[in-house]
Parts: C-alpha cells; structure tokens; sequence
C-alpha cells in the first residue's frame, strides 16, 4: 500500500535530507516482520536474532536520518532568518 | 553471548529510537517552499518511532524482569507501524500536491500582476467587453479618458452614458473586421464630444468560443 505513494514521490524524495536514513529505517522493520514469520518456521535463534538486529539497525537508520535532516535544515533555517 | 544478543540489539535500537523522537520532537517543520516535513508528518514520524521504541523497551524489559509484561500490546501495536507509515508517506504526498498548487497559484498572481501593471503603462485604452456589453477590464489609460468607474462586482461603468448600452455605442467598432482602425465620436452631456481612433478583436476564451471583444483606442 505504502509503495504507490513512495514510487510517486520518489524522485523529489530521494533528494531530500534523510531519505536514505528513513527508508532505511523503514525497509528493516519490513525485514524484521519477515523474521518474526520465519522464526516460526525454521532456525529460531539466528532469526530471532536476525529479527532484533533489524530493529537496532532500524533504530540507527531512524537516528541518522534526523541528524541528517537536522545538519541540512539548521543552516537552511539561519539562512531564511526563522 | 548469543542469548543477550537480541537484548544488545534492542538496546541499540531503543537508543536510536530515542534519538530519532528527540531529534524530530526538537525539530520545527521548515515552512520552506516546496518542504514535504510539515508539522502532521513530523508526529507521525514521531509516533511511528514511539512504536518500535515501545517494542525494544518492552524486549529488554521482558529480558530483565523475566516475564512478558507487553507482550499483550506487541502485537497490536506493531501491527499498528505500516498504517502509520502509509498515513506519513500519505501526509507527504498530500503535501507535495498542495505545495505544487501553492506554486502555480502564486505564479499566476504575479504573472497577473505583471501583465496588469504593463496593461496599466500602455499610453493607449484598453477595454474588455463581455458578450452582454458589460466591462470586464479597463486599463488605467481606459478609466481616465473614459471616465469609468469600478462597480462592486468588479465591472466597470461608465455614468456619463446611462441610459445606452456600450455594446450599442460600439457596434461599429465590434461588427468590423476590416481590421482597420474606426473613429467614434462620442456626444458627451454638456455638449463635451469625445473623438477616439478605436479598434477591436473578438476576444476568445480557453476553449476557443468567443467571449466578447477586446477594444483598444487612442485620441486621434
């Protein structure tokens, strides 16, 4: 469902500070929810392992991503005057 | 080693968790043109992060504590993260197409604006007369030589000439398409007279039907 919109938005989103971080961010909790089936499945530890790693690298993403945004947009704003 | 390692990963990710909520929460939507980070997808973002926070805090803690105390809202909450991620991309979306009208109607005005200040320069009259004989536009050189003044509906009237219809004054003018100039002469009250050189073109709409007339002149 989230796809359309992200392929609409794409080409003026990737441009944007933070992009990369987010959907970073948001591709590994889409791995993560893919884990969490397959644990059920096969290899419980390494999966559920793999599972918690996604989240720490999600949490990085989302982290980097704001410190991106905010490297890009605290001189932006200085600049407008705001 | 192995066993903690969830835990270990789950701290991290609370950590960034935390940093990413901090950094947005402190964050004020740029208000730039064109900006897709407004003030509804900043706390969605927010909330989306509060979400995977919430599971990584409840993971360590039910690593700790030894029981799953949230593990009862893990479930619907982490069902809860595509929806919101779908609203802020939606939000994004929706602020982009508002942003793109934003831009074109502030193109428009001053393009308007610009062609009336030009309009308003040009040292001839410039009327234009819908197809029921009322004044759209007038220029400035248009209301001062003929003394018209702007109604509160936005048409143009002139007082001198109540009682006759502009598209009867200018008939001449507007069943000619010699394309050559013709010259009224008005009989003002008063026994003022008023000579103008005039010329008009059938003014056309966007779809191409006619919509009255544009009428230029100048004093002979």
């Amino acid at each position: 469902m989230v796809l359309p919109f992200v392929w609409t938005l794409y080409r003026r989103l990737r441009v944007r500070p933070g992009f990369k971080g987010m959907a970073t961010a948001v591709g590994a909790i889409y791995a993560s929810y893919v884990f969490t089936v397959a644990e059920e499945v096969m290899m419980p530890d390494v999966l559920n392992a793999a599972q918690h790693a996604c989240y720490a690298v999600a949490g990085l993403a989302a982290a980097y991503a704001v410190i991106t945004m905010w490297r890009d947009y605290i001189p932006a704003q200085k600049s407008s005057g705001r | 080693m192995t066993e903690k390692l969830p835990q270990i990963f789950d701290l991290i990710g609370l950590l960034g968790f935390g940093v990413a909520i901090i950094g947005l929460i402190a964050a004020k939507p740029s208000g730039h043109q064109g900006s897709l980070f407004t003030r509804p997808v900043k706390w969605t973002f927010v909330f989306a992060w509060l979400i995977y926070a919430f599971i990584c805090a409840g993971d360590i803690l039910e690593a700790v504590l030894g029981e799953g105390s949230t593990d009862a809202f893990e479930g619907p909450v982490e069902m809860l993260f595509p929806i919101v991620i779908l609203m802020g991309v939606f939000t994004a979306y929706s602020a982009q197409q508002y942003s793109d009208l934003r831009f074109s109607q502030m193109a428009l005005n001053s393009s308007q604006t610009l062609m009336l200040q030009v309009l308003d320069q040009a040292p001839a009259g410039i009327v234009l007369i819908d197809l029921n004989g009322a004044i759209l536009f007038a220029n400035d050189c248009a209301k001062e030589v003929l003394e018209l003044i702007e109604n509160n509906d936005g048409f143009f009237s002139a007082p001198w000439m109540s009682g006759h219809d502009i598209k009867q004054v200018l008939m001449p003018v507007l069943a000619d398409t010699s394309g050559q100039d013709i010259v009224l002469v008005f009989d003002w009250p008063g026994q003022r007279r008023l000579d103008l050189k005039v010329a008009s073109q059938p003014m056309t709409g966007g779809d191409g039907r006619e919509g009255g007339a544009i009428v230029t002149f100048v004093r002979p």
